[in-house]
């Protein structure tokens, strides 16, 4: 007896590919915002002699 | 259609999980005993180079987390997929294989190890040969699980199950950490270098570390107990809409906890001060999940006096409401100050590991035991017998880590009146002496209790058939 989806979260719990989809997403911003900007930031940086070669 | 008809399930392979879980948890409890009895008796290594400290800890966290936690992790996660979606697993095949590769890839693990390879990442420490066949196993075991839910009938079972929605998180963010983390450039066949240096390297190394308990030790058991506490109980979960709550919070939240780890280091200070403040958040959600479990109890306390598995499953929540209230403690910087690099952190992990993980498992392991060869424990007093012995064992641990870890951190900080310190490092080594003897023993009392769960697993599957028949006859 399956019913039409009420919601969002509803239609997701009866599509798997959908909710692996969007856990997926949600699951990898938290990791995004803490290392990406390290990669970045000059003073996370270690300074060597190529540093100013290749920039940073 | 006629829903009496029960369809026959895949438990082969789900038996060989079961009995593997409860050979490991032994294994791995004495491997730890041993290590901790080393740090109190450090002429327990006997200048062995494979079996000293530094080696046979990782041993042990590999063998407990990994091999116990992962065997565990994948018979009730082949055992639950089935029965939340009535069908067969996609592909049988593919999860013996799984189970297989999974236990040879662990045991050359810690084989690794002991013969001193390794990565020196933490919880990561496999060289990349047998990082990269983890993978794969990985990828199989997430395939063949999301293919069964897929292969349901939606007639019949509409929305997906609570507890398959955390095995699912748990498969999707270890398969990114473990392969982010484990980037590095291979320079022999057991050599390798990480592909990052510096903080990025630390950044990324408790990205991982962090979630290898938010995820592999935390929503992968919170689907053991989502689905064997109202089994157990026989009651249905408190609240669906908790579950939705406890779920997408802990899936959101869990994985910027990591930066709390680098507090006071080269890490820039608003990383590990989001990381701080989203652990307090956590509370919330953990807390929610733990009462979601316990109020699944509401007007069925009394059970707890006579069902020894359902103490396994309640004592174990009341552990995880335990740690995940400690935990946002100690990422806040003020507390993090004290208790970071003392034995507080080495309690507060056992306090989950052993009082949440290993007690809703093997709450999960007995229930399975049950149904899998369809018969009573051999001997219900001693499930009871283990209760005690792993309660009392797990909280003599703790007591010892938090009044030595405490005490280990204040006096690193003591100055005098000139300002200078009052202790040397080795005299806070030396008053730790007591402590770590209590933590041995509750090691030990834990190990004991894992070794009486294996002789009554043991004996409950040697003698299944002929209790079968007796109780047969006797129906007759």
């Amino acid at each position: 007896m399956a019913t039409r989806p009420k919601n969002f979260e509803d239609r997701i719990e009866q599509n798997i590919f959908g909710f692996f989809m969007f856990a997926a997403l949600l699951v990898s911003i938290g990791g995004i915002v803490e290392v990406v900007p390290l990669f970045y930031i000059q003073e996370a940086m270690d300074y060597t002699e190529k540093t100013d070669e290749y920039g940073m | 259609m006629d829903t009496t008809v029960k369809p026959q399930y895949d438990n082969g392979v789900v038996k060989y999980l079961t009995v593997g879980a409860v050979t490991f948890l032994v294994l791995g409890t004495f491997l730890g005993t041993y290590a901790a009895s080393e740090l109190a008796w450090p002429a327990l290594n006997l200048d062995i180079a494979e079996i000293t400290f530094a080696r046979l800890r990782v041993m042990h966290t590999n063998t407990v987390i990994f091999v116990f936690g992962g065997m565990t992790l994948m018979a009730t996660a082949f055992y639950i997929v089935q029965r939340t979606n009535g069908v067969r697993l996609w592909s049988n095949g593919m999860a013996w294989l799984t189970a297989i590769l999974f236990t040879i890839g662990l045991l050359a693990t810690v084989v690794t190890i002991s013969l001193g390879m390794t990565t020196g990442k933490e919880y990561h420490e496999q060289e990349w040969p047998l990082a990269i066949a983890i993978a794969f196993v990985w990828t199989l075991y997430t395939l063949n699980f999301v293919m069964t839910i897929a292969s349901r009938d939606k007639e019949t079972h509409p929305n997906v199950y609570v507890a398959n929605w955390f095995f699912i998180s748990m498969m999707i963010m270890i398969t990114y950490l473990y392969v982010v983390n484990g980037l590095a450039l291979p320079v022999s066949l057991f050599r390798s270098y990480s592909l990052f240096s510096g903080v990025q390297d630390a950044m990324i190394q408790w990205w991982w570390g962090h979630n290898a308990v938010g995820f592999f030790l935390t929503a992968g058991f919170l689907g053991i107990m989502y689905y064997f506490v109202p089994k157990q109980s026989q009651r249905p979960i408190y609240s669906y809409r908790l579950s939705v709550i406890h779920f997408w919070a802990l899936s959101f939240g869990y994985v910027w906890l990591g930066a709390h780890h680098l507090q006071y280091t080269a890490l820039p200070d608003w990383t590990g001060s989001l990381g701080a403040v989203i652990s307090l958040a956590m509370i919330i959600p953990s807390w929610g999940g733990a009462l979601n479990g316990m109020l699944t109890l509401s007007g069925a306390w009394d059970r707890l006096r006579t069902d020894y598995i359902l103490r396994f499953l309640i004592i174990s929540l009341a552990f995880y409401a335990m740690s995940t209230f400690e935990g946002p403690v100690m990422a806040a910087k003020t507390v993090n100050a004290l208790s970071h690099y003392t034995d507080w952190t080495v309690g507060h992990v056992h306090s989950g590991a052993l009082g949440w993980v290993a007690m809703v498992s093997i709450g999960a392991l007995y229930h399975m035991v049950m149904k899998l060869w369809d018969t009573e424990m051999y001997s219900m007093k001693l499930i009871n017998f283990h209760f005690w012995l792993a309660t009392i064992g797990t909280v003599f641990y703790v007591v010892a880590m938090w009044v030595s870890g405490i005490m280990q951190g204040l006096m690193w900080r003591a100055y005098d009146e000139y300002g200078t310190l009052a202790y040397s490092f080795v005299e806070s080594v030396a008053a730790m002496h007591p402590y770590y003897v209590m933590r041995a023993v509750g090691g030990f009392l834990f190990f004991s209790g894992a070794a009486v769960m294996l002789y009554n697993v043991v004996m409950t599957i040697r003698t299944a058939n002929a209790r079968q028949e007796s109780a047969a006859t006797a129906n007759a």
